[in-house]
């Protein structure tokens, strides 16, 4: 997917660059010929922002598609995804429940690559908070009500 | 008076027969596979989780602290085990879906379907 975005980007830039040819030598030469040299320059300056930009913007692809180089190549589950069963889980919950996740994670992973496993386990996280939270909420509110009925006695 | 009976939720009963099936071996992740492999379907593990903290509320399951490692992340296992008044929820159950079917035939047994 990457390679194609940066062909297709290459092509892009030639295509344009090609088209603009005839039109630009035209330009350069009255400019020459008017001694304006430093719209000349000011013109290829805009080419190089041209290109810059799109260096920056292929490196962000390559940042974010995570294979930038060895430091994005993550070993366990996905971070983010523990990051809210550590936000939405009680402390005990979620040392086991994280556990079996990772531990399963793992297996998913080792069938069906890491892009798979990833969907797998933030599938996980989404369907298992709910229940989890419904049941630290039904636990609340009976703690609640034991509370104000000791209270009014 | 009759003594008091037990019934269990459609799936806490399947949850409970996992964690008997699965012996020594019943911990999360494992109740989560078998059960997801026996209803054909998929089964969240906090769904799992909920159910098997609501049974042990109940007193028909008894959980420990197991081993930690390295795949899980240095992080333990949570084992379970039935205890005698899971197993007598699970008869009872099992008890009143039989009365309830006796003497029907509208093919609620799969292997005449």
């Amino acid at each position: 997917m990457k390679y194609l975005v940066v062909i297709v980007a290459w092509a892009y830039l030639r295509l344009h660059t090609l088209k603009r040819w005839p039109e630009e030598r035209r330009l350069r030469k009255q400019l020459h010929e008017i001694g304006m040299k430093a719209e000349a320059l000011s013109q290829s300056h805009k080419d190089g922002e041209h290109l810059a930009l799109m260096a920056v913007g292929l490196i962000f692809l390559f940042v974010l598609t995570g294979k930038a180089g060895p430091k994005t190549q993550r070993e366990g589950s996905p971070k983010v995804g523990q990051y809210l069963l550590y936000l939405f889980l009680s402390k005990k919950d979620r040392e086991y429940l994280i556990g079996d996740l990772d531990e399963e994670y793992l297996e998913v992973r080792a069938k069906f690559g890491r892009r798979w496993a990833d969907i797998w386990y933030y599938k996980q996280v989404a369907t298992s908070t709910w229940p989890m939270m419904r049941k630290a909420v039904r636990w609340g509110v009976l703690a609640s009500i034991g509370a104000w009925i000791r209270r009014s006695l | 008076m009759s003594e008091h009976k037990d019934y269990l939720g459609h799936f806490e009963e399947i949850v409970l027969l996992a964690v008997l099936r699965l012996a020594e071996n019943a911990y999360g992740a494992k109740i989560r596979q078998t059960v997801a492999e026996a209803t054909e379907r998929d089964v969240s593990i906090g769904a799992v989780y909920a159910t098997l903290d609501r049974l042990e509320r109940k007193g028909y399951l008894k959980s420990w602290q197991g081993e930690a490692t390295p795949e899980r992340g240095g992080r333990a296992k949570r084992y379970f085990r039935v205890e005698g008044a899971g197993v007598r929820a699970l008869n009872d159950t099992a008890a009143a879906r039989n009365r309830l079917t006796e003497g029907f035939d509208f093919g609620l047994n799969p292997s005449e379907a």
